[in-house]
């Protein structure tokens, strides 16, 4: 049972956080809204994208049709879209067959009390109109939030 | 003639068989099989009628031998993956042992040996010890200088390794049927085309 | 599970089977599902290049037993009657019965795109070695295990399939769109085995 990292993108398709660990016995290791993981965002961005993109034209008419998982041969992805246009994106192995009590917690327990409801740290990431449209590079960086996504993930890495 | 495997996991059937027993389970039990007879007259009958039609120019019976091999072999290998499901082959070397001991197997119930490696690794000879297309055959004086009777299977072999992302040229060395010691049949490896190999592989 | 639609997409990504299995499949049209099919073979390979690091180094280092192990997980069972009981006595072509085949088999996609699922559909992916993908849309959304087991089975064997009926077809012209009437009554077939 692993998780490898967690990534929440924004309605103006920035990264606005991204957590990756790279060594499962460590769970201080990997890195945190790292530059390097710039493009690997981006591809995450766009693969969840054109399978929404496919979920929502196979539904036709009917009711939403999220993506909840994406897997290949060697990792699962777990999706959260929420209604605001916030994304929350779990990589994790195989056996983790859903997540989707994680990432509820993680947007209603941890985004919302540490980001939404501290009325110090922005909503909205993009400041200005060159800063949307996934050419945005703010993070949220406040140490609350930091401090309850390692307590809550750290544990659940290995 | 694909595909294989790191080390020892010949099929899916990993390491529980040898390719070899895997080779024969798919030959004896899985594979629907013809009279052989009726088998080596057909392709006796479309040899002959190719030198009939090209007017004896065998050089062009040769080549449309071969091209009609390819559109065989370009076939014929998904049938193979289908029925074998063997995984890719990391080397040549592999690769020729999946020929030899699953590919003639499967589909000419034969199994040639594989030798004659370049120093590079990068080529290697398949001798056919025995032929099922040429059964019977004696080439009539004017064709034994030139024509490759079996040349078919050149050219499915071509097709076949192009369409798992490997471009070789395949030709006959010398055979039996024109006087010489052994069958042999030349593979050469020029390039992994790595742009084609589909997204998803290791 | 049950099988809405299913899709055969060529090495370069151009749609060239469309089959629906159920009132409830979705409505798209012809273009729509050409879009779909590009787009998926675009994120087979989008998906593969996301590999988590840790997955990555572990891969560089791993000694031969590591290797081994990833090996053995690539490896899909076989699911004999997919999952219903009474199996009726098909007609299996050019295979030898009592199967298309009839043990676990090495997947050979390990790193692409296999398996979507969403509020209402699963999406299961089969690329053979040869870049031919057999994609399976159901109407469940289905994460288990068996489930991909299962689907995996049912494409492979839709292989199968494509080879006999398809690839043995000598007016079949490769890469071109499929209209073989043989196909369609075979995969029928084997979609309501299910």
């Amino acid at each position: 049972m692993a998780i490898y990292s967690f990534w929440i993108f924004d309605k103006h398709c920035n990264c606005i956080f991204d957590r990756e660990w790279t060594l499962k016995s460590n769970h201080a290791s990997g890195t945190i809204n790292s530059k390097l993981n710039e493009d690997t965002a981006k591809l995450l961005y766009g693969m969840v994208f054109s399978l929404r993109s496919i979920s929502q034209k196979l539904a036709g008419q009917g009711p939403h049709n999220e993506i909840r998982t994406i897997a290949t041969g060697k990792y699962r992805a777990h999706v959260l879209c929420t209604a605001s246009g916030l994304w929350f994106i779990l990589l994790s192995d195989l056996k983790r067959e859903n997540l989707s009590e994680v990432l509820r917690y993680l947007y209603g327990e941890i985004y919302i009390k540490t980001v939404v409801h501290n009325w110090l740290s922005p909503i909205d990431f993009a400041e200005s109109e060159a800063e949307k449209r996934g050419r945005g590079t703010r993070k949220i960086r406040n140490r609350n939030f930091l401090q309850r996504v390692e307590e809550f993930l750290g544990p659940m890495i290995n | 003639m694909s595909a294989s495997t790191s080390g020892t996991s010949a099929p899916a059937a990993a390491s529980r068989k040898s390719l070899k027993a895997f080779s024969e389970d798919v030959w004896k039990n899985k594979t629907a099989k013809i009279n052989a007879e009726l088998f080596t007259l057909t392709y006796g009958s479309i040899v002959s009628q190719l030198c009939t039609d090209y007017e004896r120019d065998f050089t062009r019976v040769n080549n449309q031998l071969y091209s009609m091999g390819y559109n065989i072999g370009v076939r014929l290998i998904e049938d193979f993956l289908a029925r074998t499901a063997l995984p890719r082959c990391d080397s040549l070397a592999k690769t020729s042992e999946v020929i030899s001991k699953c590919a003639f197997k499967v589909f000419l119930n034969v199994t040639p040996q594989i030798g004659n490696w370049s120093s590079n690794k990068d080529s290697f000879s398949i001798f056919l010890e025995e032929n099922p297309l040429s059964d019977f055959v004696e080439l009539p004086m004017d064709a034994a200088r030139e024509l490759w009777y079996s040349n078919i299977v050149c050219g499915v072999l071509k097709g076949a390794l192009e369409m798992v992302q490997m471009d070789c040229d395949v030709w006959f060395v010398s055979d039996v049927l024109k006087g010489d010691q052994l069958t042999e049949v030349r593979v050469k490896l020029n390039r992994i085309l790595k742009d084609e190999i589909p997204a998803g592989e290791d | 599970m049950a099988i809405q639609t299913i899709l055969v997409i060529n090495k370069s990504g151009g749609l060239v089977y469309q089959r629906d299995f159920s009132a409830s499949a979705p409505r798209l049209s012809s273009n729509e599902y050409l879009v779909l099919a590009g787009t998926l073979q675009g994120v087979v390979a989008i998906a593969s290049q996301i590999t988590p690091k840790s997955l990555q180094i572990t891969r560089k280092t791993g000694s031969k037993s590591g290797s081994d192990a990833n090996h053995s997980s690539q490896l899909v069972p076989y699911v004999g009657a997919l999952g219903s009981s009474a199996v009726p006595a098909q007609e299996l072509g050019s295979f030898m019965g009592p199967d298309y085949f009839n043990e676990a088999f090495t997947s050979w996609n390990t790193t692409g795109l296999k398996h979507v699922t969403t509020d209402q559909n699963s999406l299961f992916l089969y690329q053979t070695l040869t870049g031919v993908k057999f994609v399976a849309v159901s109407s469940q959304s289905a994460t288990s295990t068996m489930a991909v087991s299962i689907a995996e089975n049912l494409l492979r064997k839709a292989y199968c399939l494509y080879v006999d009926y398809v690839m043995k077809n000598p007016f079949y012209e490769p890469e071109m769109p499929i209209k073989c009437e043989l196909f369609d009554k075979r995969l029928g077939e084997l979609v309501a085995q299910l």
